[in-house]
């Protein structure tokens, strides 16, 4: 009986994953934990192994075909279990004995390979694959150590396992604690429904097509597109974004910056870029204005008294949004490290789902490629979010005189439901206060 | 009643065989002028005179092989291998003619031979004199081994393997000769089934599995993890071959948890047979990895520092009880 590979837990509320490249054909040999196909989410790519060494003797799910977490994506045949396999050739000296009953006769040829009986423990093994994705909740990480006991009470009497308590060492679960869980449930229930996402937005009908006037080029959308499109659909038509602009000098933090940057890349290796003193401003303008580090849930305004910084990071794939959490407890060095760090693993496509989730607010600069001025959209369901812009010499009036400073427009859209026009305005005027005087900031909370 | 130690056990289950048939003789190396090396045999010369109790040359392969041929005749030899590590070369008769004589013989010849066999360490014997060979004869099908750890069992299986009309390799523990005693009833025959485990303390959390000496000790270290409100189970298998699944399967089915503890050497070891029959037959109910305390893979140490360390001590039981209890 060959070994199903199903698709594992994606990741909270990831629903489905697009299936990108096979990495062997049907009919390769492989090891076990051998890489056999990658899968891709809206937000990250990870690979799928085989669990068992053997032959990949069939492909279900072809490239570019949608999949749900726990779908069979192909089946690996058993190394003993290829080699009685009967073809039409004369069975070699060694295919005879492979698919014989231990102790047979010896020198038998015209016996020929015996039928192997249907094999039990695969058919255990199936169910504990089973078990493994279908009743157990997305909290599980790969690497909780589950015992076949515990495996199989959890399969007999559907038990969702992420519900039990672990008390063995490293909290394990154990074959007692899942003993107790049953003694508490009463006779076994059914497993409640793994936790879904919110139903998806129905999708647009695609629209009849229109005589071309010229050569054209249809492209379908990728699976992240379409969810990118269809997320920021979905925000602007339930909140009520506005945007507020302001300008800020930059020369204090750019004249500190070039002071100290080749000191600060020799002391601590990293690149000391403007993005950390806008993380530590919009900290302080966010404890200042709690307002603005919320989101909201039907009626209720759920205002966050935790700091996840979000930077957005433009990769190939589409906009990734890494988060710095605590933001509020990392010093210049730790938050321009992982700024580095989260944009390099971003681009590389090597972020970990749970990096992306998480967020309060967030900052995206498209000053890198020239942008001026614009009304960034918030990163759902945040609601704010700072849009930084390019730094350009232009002259300005200071104490009567014209200087030519570096100046920045910095742009906040946020949404009204919750952020009102004169508080928004203040948090906005408090960035570009602490960022002017990073004096001023260093004493910030 | 009578505190009776296990030497003494044997010494009275070799009166009692011989008075009740007297086709049961023993044979073997100073046995009979010298009562035997550990005098288990004495007094026997004396009451069932020369031509039962026979002192033989040194030739293990001849006490071996003139059994076989005394058995097959309607005799019920009881050989003495004076220490375990001599049955060496006795293994061609044992492992080529005693245990397969029922076999080739299509049941029409039986060899119902009893080799009483000296075993285990922990006497500073160095290694010749502190063999564990057990596993040797365990995977000789055909052969019954036992390896009792208490005097009421060196009593009772001996009295059963001479009864018995199977061969049987009879181990027992030098160590134990004179460390354990009990009280045993007089008059009453004590007879231990053949290839049946005993559950000798129940608990709850984890399977202690073990014989001879390190019974012994799995029972202390039992007892010291009690003291941490550990629960451990164990099991004394007094038989090796046959295997006493239902017994093991019943207690590892309630504990999840399984260790054999064994004296012998690591690879082979009874320990493997019965951690692959666990994995094998057993598998959904392991709760935790099945583990094996085990004499290391080398021969038998001589300096004392050594032989401390080799043979498993009560404390590593102990330590290792815990940690599958805790895992």
């Amino acid at each position: 009986m060959p070994v199903e590979i199903r698709v594992p837990p994606l990741g909270e509320s990831v629903v489905e994953a697009t299936v990108g490249q096979w990495k062997h054909k049907e009919g390769d040999t492989v090891a076990r934990d051998e890489e056999l196909v990658e899968l891709e989410t809206d937000k990250v790519a990870m690979t799928v192994t085989s669990y068992a060494a053997g032959k990949l003797a069939q492909i279900l799910k072809r490239e570019g075909e949608t999949v749900a977490p726990g779908d069979v994506l192909g089946l690996v045949a058993l190394e003993h279990e290829v080699a009685s396999e009967a073809t039409g050739a004369p069975p070699t000296p060694q295919a005879q004995f492979a698919g014989r009953e231990y102790g047979g006769e010896y020198g038998d040829e015209e016996r020929g390979p015996s039928k192997r009986p249907a094999v039990e423990p695969i058919e255990a093994r199936r169910s504990e694959e089973v078990a493994r994705t279908q009743h157990v909740g997305e909290r599980l990480q790969s690497d909780i150590k589950l015992s076949p006991a515990v495996r199989r009470l959890a399969v007999q009497h559907r038990i969702d396992l992420s519900a039990v308590k672990g008390t063995g060492r490293g909290d394990r679960i154990t074959k007692a604690d899942v003993l107790e869980f049953i003694k508490r449930q009463g006779a076994a229930p059914a497993a409640p429904p793994p936790p879904t996402a919110a139903p998806p937005q129905p999708q647009p009908q695609p629209a009849p097509p229109q005589p071309a006037h010229g050569p054209e080029e249809r492209v379908p959308m990728s699976r992240r597109r379409r969810l990118i499109a269809e997320r920021l659909v979905q925000a602007q038509r339930e909140a009520a974004y506005v945007t507020t602009f302001n300008e800020i000098d930059m020369s204090a933090v750019v004249a500190l910056r070039d002071r100290l940057k080749d000191a600060f890349q020799q002391k601590h290796g990293a690149k000391l870029t403007y993005m950390p003193f806008f993380v530590r401003a919009s900290v302080g303008a966010l404890k200042a204005f709690p307002n603005l580090n919320s989101e909201v849930q039907g009626d209720t305004i759920v205002v966050k008294r935790y700091y996840n910084i979000g930077i957005a990071v433009d990769t190939e794939e589409g906009l990734l949004v890494p988060v710095l959490r605590g933001a509020d407890r990392k010093s210049m060095v730790e938050l321009s490290r992982e700024i580095a760090d989260a944009a390099a693993r971003a681009r590389d496509g090597r972020l970990r789902p749970d990096e992306l989730m998480g967020g309060t607010f967030t900052i995206t600069n498209g000053g890198v490629f020239g942008s001026l001025l614009s009304t960034p959209v918030p990163t759902p369901p945040q609601t704010a979010i700072l849009g930084l812009h390019r730094i350009e010499q232009r002259p300005v009036a200071v104490d009567g005189s014209v200087e030519v400073r570096p100046m920045m427009y910095a742009a906040l859209t946020y949404d009204h439901r919750v952020v009102d026009g004169r508080e928004a305005v203040l948090f906005l005027a408090h960035i570009k206060e602490l960022v002017e005087d990073p004096e001023a900031l260093l004493l910030e909370g | 009643m009578a505190i009776t130690t296990y030497l003494e056990a044997i010494n009275q289950a070799l009166h009692e065989e011989m008075e009740r048939d007297p086709n049961v003789f023993v044979m073997g190396q100073d046995i009979g002028i010298y009562g035997g090396v550990f005098k288990v045999t004495k007094g026997l010369l004396e009451k069932f005179g020369d031509l039962r109790v026979i002192d033989t040359p040194i030739s293990e392969s001849m006490i071996a092989g003139a059994a076989a041929g005394a058995a097959t005749q309607g005799m019920r030899p009881v050989p003495e291998i004076q220490f375990s590590d001599f049955i060496h070369p006795a293994f061609d008769q044992i492992h080529n003619q005693i245990s397969t004589l029922y076999w080739r013989s299509a049941g029409h010849w039986r060899c119902p031979v009893t080799i009483r066999c000296p075993w285990g360490g922990e006497v500073g014997g160095g290694p010749f004199h502190s063999q564990s060979v057990e596993s040797f004869f365990v995977h000789t099908p055909g052969l019954v081994v036992v390896a009792p750890s208490t005097a009421r069992d060196a009593k009772g299986l001996l009295k059963s393997a001479i009864r018995s009309d199977d061969p049987v390799i009879y181990f027992e523990h030098k160590k134990l000769y004179r460390s354990v005693r009990e009280d045993l009833p007089e008059n009453e025959e004590i007879l231990t089934p053949l290839g049946k485990a005993r559950v000798a303390r129940q608990g709850r959390h984890v399977t202690v599995i073990s014989y001879g000496l390190m019974f012994q000790k799995a029972m202390r270290a039992a007892e010291d993890a009690a003291q941490h409100g550990i629960e451990a189970e164990v099991i004394d298998m007094r038989t090796l071959l046959p295997i006493d699944r239902e017994t093991i399967f019943a207690s590892v089915r309630k504990t999840g948890k399984c260790m054999i503890v064994q004296e012998a050497p690591r690879t082979l070891g009874f320990g493997d047979a019965v951690a692959a029959i666990l994995a094998e037959e057993l598998f959904w109910e392991l709760d935790a990895p099945v583990r094996r305390i085990t004499g290391y893979d080398t021969p038998y140490p001589f300096a004392p520092t050594m032989e401390s360390f080799y043979s498993p001590s009560v404390d590593t039981i102990t330590a290792v009880i815990q940690d599958l209890a805790e895992m």
